[in-house]
């Protein structure tokens, strides 16, 4: 199956993704920025993305609706800090 | 009579002349206007009749004539009737015929005393800001740490060793809890007419669950009229201010809900003609002076166990409905009010 992407600017929330995806034997790639996955773009595919919203640099909204324009079949599974959608939709 | 001299009657400033037994002898347009009396009615009355005299007042009318000084006051609050108005008054002793004191009333802003004066609030409001950046720089490590712990666990063969895990995860979540509670902000408020008197019958009923031991009396002006707001925050900003009364309590003893209606007040430095003023009262213990110009301040909290968010929602709940929260708390006697602007 085609790898999971991870982006996210956080180091620990990384480690924890990259752990919990060895441990299920999932394939997976790891991202720093939503730049960084772009590019990866050019030569490779996702099986599904988990991004991060708020990033410095490109956002997970705007690198997900790029990404749809691509590959609009990929899922794509947004994370948030925020307690409730509301305000995490309304904070954009 | 007493010639009193030309210039009073053209001054902006309010000008009182009492005599020794603080009875009215002049007064000047300006304060026939300020207290709303007319001189017919306010000469040969006592002070009383127009202000509160509360001891503050008392006091330094006492001491000018004593000591035959002047004395200033800066932002008294004063009651005359239906308004509360703060103002800087000055007293003087005076000599001769024309009588004994002569008070000068200068507005002081108006503004009802909150969180002090506009400096104290730009502070308060930069600091919680501050708060809310440090709260969401903790959020991701701290999830790291709990997912670490998680892992582990699930590396983990003996029961023993996830005791340990568990004490990670567990209070990782009380962590995560608190900075929830700090963190979310307030959902847009959706306005509607809302009875105050529904709002605090509600609380009622929620604090008698949570503290059934609690006596909690009722003091409404029912011709206070509904205002616009988001009743759900309303009620839980209620709810925060008046778990503390109980909580003060230690969940036995009285606490009182108030309503009244308030007529020209200014919150946040914006003038009203209407205010609806919800009282919450309790006469246990206190909040500790060094304590009081901190109590809206996020982790303040005098119990061991409270997470000190409570009072700064509350403010914040009320300040979305252009409303503030005063204090005033002396050992025997809290009283939270609560201003909100009628539209």
């Amino acid at each position: 199956m085609k790898p999971v992407w991870i982006i996210d600017d956080d180091r620990s929330i990384r480690w924890v993704f990259e752990k919990a995806l060895k441990r299920e034997n999932l394939p997976h790639r790891i991202f720093e920025s939503a730049e960084d996955a772009l590019q990866a773009l050019e030569t490779d595919s996702a099986g599904a993305v988990l991004s991060d919203i708020r990033m410095p640099g490109m956002d997970g909204l705007e690198f997900m609706s790029r990404l749809k324009a691509r590959l609009p079949k990929v899922p794509v599974i947004i994370m948030t800090a925020y307690s409730d959608l509301d305000s995490a939709v309304s904070a954009f | 009579m007493n010639p009193v001299p030309p210039g009073i009657d053209i001054l902006a400033t309010a000008v009182l002349i009492l005599d020794e037994q603080r009875t009215i002898r002049h007064i000047n347009p300006a304060a026939e206007n300020l207290f709303g009396i007319s001189a017919y009615h306010a000469i040969g009355r006592p002070l009383s009749a127009i202000l509160k005299e509360r001891t503050e007042l008392v006091r330094a009318m006492d001491a000018a004539l004593q000591e035959g000084v002047s004395f200033t006051e800066h932002h008294m609050l004063i009651e005359s009737g239906d308004h509360t108005l703060t103002l800087n008054l000055t007293i003087s002793p005076l000599e001769g015929e024309l009588g004994a004191l002569l008070l000068e009333f200068h507005s002081a802003g108006g503004s009802v005393k909150i969180a002090r004066d506009e400096q104290a609030m730009a502070q308060a409001q930069t600091v919680q800001m501050l708060l809310k950046q440090l709260a969401h720089e903790i959020r991701n490590p701290l999830g790291g740490i709990r997912g670490a712990a998680q892992l582990l666990e699930a590396e983990l063969n003996g029961a023993d060793l996830s005791e340990y895990t568990q004490v990670i995860i567990q209070e990782t979540n009380r962590l995560q809890g608190l900075l929830d509670r700090w963190l979310t902000p307030a959902k847009r408020p959706e306005i509607r007419p809302v009875n105050l008197h529904e709002v605090l019958e509600r609380v009622r009923s929620l604090l008698l669950a949570e503290f059934p031991h609690l006596d909690i009396e009722r003091d409404y002006d029912i011709s206070v009229p509904t205002i616009q707001g988001d009743q759900e925050q309303l009620i839980q900003a209620v709810l925060n201010i008046a778990r503390n009364a109980a909580q003060s309590l230690d969940g036995r003893g009285t606490v009182k809900f108030a309503t009244r209606i308030s007529r020209q007040v200014t919150l946040a430095m914006k003038r009203w003609k209407l205010a609806a003023r919800i009282d919450i009262i309790d006469y246990g213990p206190g909040i500790p002076e060094e304590m009081q110009d901190k109590v809206f301040f996020p982790l303040v909290s005098g119990r061991e166990n409270g997470t000190g968010v409570g009072l700064t929602l509350a403010q914040s709940l009320v300040q979305r409905h252009e409303g503030t929260i005063h204090m005033v708390s002396e050992p025997g006697f809290t009283c939270f009010s609560i201003y909100l602007p009628i539209k």
